[in-house]
Parts: structure tokens; sequence; C-alpha cells
């Protein structure tokens, strides 16, 4: 979408000339490959593409939104002429402003890259499946199945708002994930999945990736097929820095976005309290280089930070989008990101955090008599009002007597994110990442999240209990 | 939209190549409230269409566009023929050669359709203020969203078989929270319908604020083996789990634990699964799968015996059967892949006799269904809701944990009551599982 600076604003002026604070158009150009290798071959090449925009009107903190397909001037013309008959009709006798002028922001660049995918040909695509293919061939005789997926969706995004802001961003999300199938000598299948992702070009997929990435995965299904049946109950468990972290983006981060906070978040009206155990520092960072959450705007065209939310234990504040912020009266955190040009933006966690400590690692695990090592987390599910969660253990162990033991099978934690950032006592001094794509309110957006090794002295783990008696 | 539709078919045939093409248009309408102000007011088109293309010697490609004009298509079919060659072959990928199907026109509401944006405005509104009127403790309503669509879709491939049909859809969701000194606790209330008359504002209401208040002041009760009694929303978000061992194609790659086990008891003998595409009073029904393959009612699970896989061309040509009209395509994800419509259990109770057998924990929210394993069938999900003794609700339990596997699951339900609701494409009702493993302290 080029449209010339002034049809922006005429554009623009049209939505608002029903009365409204703050109108902006969202323009998104997204396109991709999906190869998929399954079932012995590569089963499936994938092309996805999308584009779009829309207009968003906001009056006295009411929202109205358009969109399109064809982002031309005429159909953006006639969404902002819909819109801004909604808003007077709903709001008669609101005041109008207008645009007078638009001026490009400085670009940043948080997410530099060396090779765009466009530049690449499919057969190199290819060839980082037949990498892993090679390798999970040779793991373990034991791996009797894997599909692996390699993607590469390029989104372009394009802001212009009644604050005179034109904000351009270009994300790009290379995926590779693993799924590897283990059997035993009973036919019974166990599963190990690993994916890894950042915001960079085909550079990403080096030798190291494509190996770890395989590796990672057949190990947890191994390590379930040779396990035992998780026990059920309560446990002191450790959370390794590999496991990333999930725990912190879902059971905590969601708690903190304000427009949660507004809807009765555990986290509500406790901005510079001490709410959980002084080891714990959690931050929400949108800059740091190449990460899957990493944006040099958000999808509002604000400028993303490092937004502190919890430092030492105290809670220092929320993550917002410029509509939570202004009900707060404070400064939008540039957390404001939606999936596509067809959705709303709303608060978004970006790269989500517990900031490392002082333990040895190592150390951690010898303190723990009896409990559970948490290696690799899988997905999971929250309350975010009440903070309570539900992860899946993908890849577990026992603990006895400081030393890492039986491998477990069918592991859950269950608990409240509150209380387990209250309870930690011991924080490691290393950091690993986790990649995803969050859910929330019907939309996906990547991010990342990480944590040091911490300790947890009680947690309800999910298991089997044995027998038949109730 | 047919013309449209068949010069990128042309193209894929002046490849020879074959091709199926689906295309979604949705008319939505959507207001949602929160705290008294509009949140979102949207009134719009959007379309998806998906694409698939293969040779003669099985390879397949597929795109997917959102750009519904001649352009948009043709683009995306080129995108397709240029990716089929870097797949691998395999015979077993066909198209259908079904011409004729029955135009459903009875999934279609023009109420529904005539509905003003305004109007659904008002009701939004309405549910947001009955939950309030509900009970003091409810303090936020974080969303109350009433939501119309009309859509169409198109199904069409190289065969010169053309189907198409016209649907409504309409829903109400509200998710608040109720607060009680420092504690708070979410409840979620919903309706998917064919037409917007037959959304019940103070029915959606009611469960969302039940669900809040059954939260609040719950404690975690001991470990152990118990009875289970799942709400109607708990035992359709289970039963969707079982799709991915049902599915023929993960049968033929050895992903399911259900591969030879055609004929084999694997249930209770009280469970009877049914897939029941055509069901008159369910949300979303079809004539005809997007594979262009007709659909029909049958049963999956028969007193306790499987009795077929969910089959697409590609699964019943690897397994020597007949397509059952099964690959499903949406909006969002305009490609098929295999699941089932009402896909529901028979009942053989009722909720009063269910909720009278004795002490049992009745679980209205589950969290992690999703983190169900649908190869080994695993599972270890977080459980809440209520003690039921002698037939009452009684103290509110949270944070516990349900784990075992899906064959254990289906070995061990009992009782299956009739108050069925729907979450898509899936029906549940009150369930009855017995001797289950829970954890708790």
């Amino acid at each position: 979408m080029n449209l010339e600076k002034k049809e922006y604003i005429d554009i623009l002026n049209t939505a608002l000339a029903g009365g409204g604070d703050y109108a902006e158009i969202f323009y998104e150009d997204y396109k991709g490959n999906l190869l998929k290798y399954d079932n012995g071959k590569f089963e499936e090449s994938s092309y996805r593409s999308r584009k779009g925009a829309s207009i968003r009107v906001v009056a006295i903190g009411e929202t109205f939104f358009g969109h399109t397909n064809e982002a031309n001037y005429e159909n953006l013309k006639k969404i902002a002429e819909n819109l801004s008959k909604s808003v007077k009709k709903r709001n008669p006798n609101l005041d109008i402003f207008t645009v007078q002028s638009l001026e490009n922001q400085p670009k940043t660049n948080f997410m530099p890259f060396e090779k765009s995918f466009e530049d690449i040909s499919i057969e190199n695509k290819v060839d980082t499946i037949k990498k892993a293919v090679e390798y999970l061939k040779e793991y373990d005789e034991r791996i009797k199945m894997f599909t692996i997926m390699y993607g590469d969706p390029v989104r372009k995004v394009k802001i212009i708002n009644s604050e005179g802001k034109i904000c351009e961003d270009v994300r790009h999300y290379p995926i590779f994930y693993v799924i590897s199938i283990a059997m035993n000598e009973k036919g019974e299948l166990f599963t190990g999945m690993e994916g890894n992702s950042e915001n960079r070009g085909f550079e990403f997929f080096t030798d190291e990736l494509i190996k770890e990435t395989a590796k990672n995965s057949a190990r947890q299904a191994i390590a379930q097929l040779e396990g035992e049946d998780s026990p059920a109950g309560e446990f002191t468990v450790v959370m390794s820095s590999e496991a990333g972290g999930t725990m912190i983006h879902e059971a905590c981060g969601h708690g903190m976005e304000a427009d949660l906070v507004l809807a009765g978040s555990a986290y509500r009206d406790k901005v510079d309290k001490e709410i959980v155990s002084k080891k714990v520092t959690v931050v929400d960072d949108g800059t740091i280089a190449n990460k899957r959450g990493t944006l040099n705007f958000d999808d509002e065209g604000t400028s993303t930070d490092k937004t502190i939310l919890i430092e030492k234990g105290v809670l220092k504040g929320y993550m917002h989008s410029k509509l939570t912020a202004k009900k707060f009266g404070v400064k939008p955190t540039g957390n404001g990101r939606r999936e596509s040009y067809m959705h709303l933006p709303v608060v978004r966690m970006r790269n989500t955090l517990i900031e490392s400590g002082e333990d040895n690692p190592e150390d951690i695990i010898k303190s723990v008599e009896k409990g559970i090592f948490v290696k690799k987390m899988g997905g999971g599910q929250v309350d975010v009002i009440s903070g309570d969660f539900q992860f899946k253990v993908t890849e577990g162990y026992m603990i006895e007597n400081g030393e890492i033991t039986t491998s477990l099978r069918g592991a859950s934690l269950v608990g409240n994110g509150l209380e387990v950032l209250r309870s930690i006592d011991m924080v490691g001094n290393d950091l690993g990442y986790a990649v995803g794509t969050c859910g929330k309110d019907g939309q996906g957006a990547p991010v990342s999240d990480a944590q040091p090794t911490i300790r947890i002295p009680k947690i309800i783990v999910g298991g089997v209990v044995k027998g038949g008696s109730k | 939209m047919k013309d449209i539709i068949q010069k990128s078919l042309e193209y894929i045939k002046s490849k020879k190549l074959k091709g199926i093409i689906n295309v979604f248009v949705e008319n939505e309408k959507n207001v949602s409230f929160s705290l008294g102000k509009i949140d979102e007011l949207t009134e719009g088109e959007k379309g998806n269409a998906g694409i698939k293309v293969i040779d003669n010697e099985g390879r397949v490609a597929t795109s997917v566009t959102n750009i519904i004009t001649e352009q948009g298509l043709l683009e995306a079919s080129e995108k397709c023929c240029e990716l089929v060659k870097y797949s691998e072959p395999d015979e077993f990928n066909d198209i259908s050669n079904q011409k004729e199907y029955e135009l459903i026109d009875w999934a279609y509401d023009i109420d529904t359709e005539n509905t003003t944006i305004d109007k659904i405005m008002e009701m939004a509104k309405q549910l947001e203020d009955k939950a309030k009127s509900l009970d003091d403790r409810i303090k936020f309503v974080r969303k109350s969203n009433v939501s119309s669509s009309i859509s169409k879709l198109y199904f069409a491939n190289t065969n010169n078989i053309f189907k198409k049909a016209h649907y409504s859809n309409a829903s109400a969701v509200i998710s608040l929270s109720a607060v009680e000194g420092e504690e708070s606790s979410m409840g979620f209330g919903f309706e998917l319908k064919q037409s917007i008359r037959l959304i019940d504002i103070d029915l959606i209401a009611k469960e969302a604020v039940d669900n809040a208040i059954g939260g609040l002041k719950a404690k975690i009760l001991n470990s152990g083996r118990k009875d289970i009694i799942l709400s109607p929303f708990v035992t359709a978000q289970l039963l969707s789990v079982l799709m991915t061992p049902l599915s023929g194609e993960n049968v033929c790659k050895g992903k399911s634990f259900l591969k030879d086990k055609i004929g084999e008891k694997i249930a209770n003998e009280k469970v009877n699964l049914i897939h029941d595409p055509m069901s008159g009073s369910a949300p979303i029904v079809s004539s005809f799968d997007n594979e262009g393959i007709n659909t029909k009612r049958f049963s999956f699970i028969e007193n306790g015996v499987l009795k077929t896989y969910a089959n697409n061309i590609y699964s019943a040509n690897a397994l020597k059967t007949e397509p059952t009209g099964n690959a499903f395509a949406s909006p969002t994800n305009p490609l098929p892949s295999l699941g089932s419509l009402n896909m529901h259990l028979v009942s053989n109770s009722t909720r009063n006799r269910i909720l009278n057998s004795g002490e049992a924990l009745y679980v209205t929210n589950a969290m992690g269904l999703h983190t169900v394993d649908p190869i080994s069938g695993r599972f270890s999900i977080q459980i809440s809701g209520r003690v039921v003794r002698e037939g009452n609700l009684e103290e509110s339990f949270r944070g516990m944990t349900m784990a075992g596997t899906v064959q254990e699951m289906l070995n061990n339900i009992d009782l299956i009551a009739s108050d069925f609701k729907y979450i898509g494409y899936v029906s549940g009702s009150t369930t009855l599982i017995k001797d289950m493993s829970v954890g708790g302290k």
C-alpha cells in the first residue's frame, strides 16, 4: 500500500469526521513457504499469503473497526466514511480534530537480517529438512517416525495514525520444528517435540540449529519411552533453564497485561507493592536482538522497549497498548500487537523473562532430597485472571538425594503463578529461552520467554495414582 | 464466483495437474462490550481460499490466499503449480468424482442476515448487564460479545465438480471475574447457534456467573482415584481430542493408538460415538466435505467397538476403503484436514441420575486438554469444579490434576446424559467416568 501522504491524511480525517480521539490505518503484507516432511517423505509444499488493511477509530474509549483485503484509496475511504457514521450515531456531539501532516518515523533495527527468504531457492530450503532427516535416522533405532516442518513467513506492516506518524516494520519468522515418535517393544508410542524460531533471515537455519532441534526432539521421546509413570501429588520442583520461560509467560505474564488487569487479574492494585520473592525480577523486552518476540514498532506504531514488570519482588507496572495506557494515565509500552490486519491490537507480551540470579544450577539440584527436575516444558493453559495454570512436562526426571535419576512420563505441573513466584527460593545464574505463538482473544502472536534454573519448594505434579481403590 | 474459480482450475489443468479449490466468503457483524463501553464494533466481509494441486505421480502442493479475485486465485494457483515438484510421489493422493450433492438451504437464516448492527450491540450490552445483575461479586466483565456471520462456501475441482453452501451462524460469549476479598475467579459462558433468534442471553450470563462464583473459595483436595462427572462443555472438549487418533491419515502413518483396532472393543460397551454432519439441531452442518465427498451419519464406536476411522480420499485409498466425507476446511484454514461434524456420545441416562450416582468430582473446567498426547493417548490435565454428594453440588475444588490415558477414560465411561452443548464441531453432555486418577495434596 503506497498511497500519497495527502491520501492517508484524507482517509484519517474522514474516519475522524464523526469525532474521535484517535484513528489509524494498519496495512499488512504476509507471505511465506511451509515445507513438511512426514510419513517418510516430503509430503507437502505450501505457500501462504495474506494482504489487506484496516482502519480503527477510538472515540471516548470505544473502538470502531473495519477492514478490506483490497487496500486502495477508494476502499479505505469508504470504510472511513462508515466508521465515522457509526461513531457519530453512537456519540453525536463529539469534538472533531483533523490530522495536518504525517512524518515517517526513524527506523531502529533490533532484527537485522542477512538473507531474505525470497532470495533463497526452494531446493536450499528443502536441504534444511534433509539434514534433520539424516541426523534422526542415525540417532536411535527406537525412533520410528518423525515429522519435520520448515516455515519462513515474512510480515511487512505499515501504520499511519492520527498522531502524524508513519511507521514501517518487517518481521521475519523462520520456524523449524521436529516431532519424533519412539516405539517400545510393546508397540507403545512416545512423542518428543522441539521447535525453534527467531526474528531474522535465512541465516537462522544453521547446521547446529537443525541438529540441536532434531536431537532435543528425539531425546525427549526416548526419555519418555525409558521412563516411568510420573507420581502425583505435592513435590519440590527444579525447573531447568532449558525449560524456557513458559511458566513465567503463561502463569504470570498474562496477569500483568493491562487489559487483563482491568478485567480483574490477581496483579490489580498492587503496583509498588512487594508481591513475590525478592529473588525475582521479571521483564518484558521487545528489543533483544533477533528474538522471536522482538519488534521495532508494535502494531500501533509505538517503539518497543524493555518493560520492567517486577523488580526484586516489587510490582513496578504493567504492559500497555495505547488504549490501556490512556486508561491508566501512563505511556504505552509497545505491547499493542495483532495477528493480522483483520484483528484489533490487544496487549501482548514480546520476550518475557525472569532475570538470572546468583545460585549455581548444580547446587539447586543438589539441594533437593526428593523432587522433580523439569528439563523441558510442553504447552499449557492458564486462567489469566487467577493465574491458575497447567503445563505439560515433556521431559522430566526424579531427583533423589540431590541426584537426577529416573525419567518420567505423563507429568504435568499445576499451580498458581503468583504463588509460585512468591515461593521461589533459589534462582540460577543461567538463562534459557523457549519460543512459541501465544494465543489470546483468538489471536496468535510470536513470542519468546526465558528463565534461569529455579527451585519451587512445593507445587502439585499431575501424574498417575496407582491402584483401583477410591 | 464459479467463473473466477473455473479460470484457476483451467490454469491448473493446463499444467497437466489435478486441483481442488475451496473459497469461503464471510460477512460478519461483531460487537463487544466491556464495562459499559464498546470494546469493538466491526462490520465487514472477509474471504479465504485454499488451493491444492496433485501431479500425475501424486505429488501435492497447497496455497492459501485471502485475495478472492480472478487475479488473486490465479497467482495462488501459479504458486501451487510451481511448488508441486518439490514434494515426493504418493499414489494415494487423488480428487473426488462425486458430482451429485444435496444443496442445504435450511442452514441459512435470513433473520440472522437481516439483524442490524444496532440490534447486535443491544444484545451484547444486555449480556453484560444481565451478568452483572446476577451477583454482586461479579466485579469485572472482560468481554461481552455477540456476533453474526453469513458464510458462503464454494468447492470445485478439475473433474468439473462444483458444489456450494450457504450458512448463517450467531454466537454470544462473555468472560468475567468474580472477586471476594483477595480472591478472584474467572467465568466463561457461550452459545453458538444457526440463528440469532436461538441465542439465550440469560442462560449464557448464568453459566458464566455460576462458573466464576463456583471458583471462589475453592480448595485442593487429596490425591486418589475418584469418580468424575464432566460438564457438557468439558465432555465436548475431551471428545474433540479423539479426532486425532480416529483420523485415517494418522492411522496410515502409524500415529494412532487405534491402528489395527477396527472391530475391537476400545471402550465401555455403553459407549456409542456418532458423527452426525446433517443434524438439524447443530450450529454447523454440511452435505459435502471440502474434498467434495458427500457426508453421511455413521458410528465411530458402536457398543464399545471401533467401527471405522474418519477417512479422506488419501487415507481411504491407503487403507483400501471408501472416503467417509470427513475432510473439512474452515474460513480461517481453507485447506481440508480430517475432522468431524457434530460428533457426540449417544445418551443412556439423565443429568439428574448422574448427579445422584454417589460421591464424585463434578468438573466444570479443564485446562490443558490440548496437551493430551493424541498419539499415545496419555494426558495429565488440570481440573476444577465442585464435589457432588447425593445430587448436591457442595464445596469447590481447583488446581487439581486428572491423569491417565484416553483408552482408560473410554473404558471407564459409565453414564451419558442428553443435555448436549455444542462447541463448534463437537457436542458434549454430562458424562460420568468412573475411577480416574486425581492428583492433589
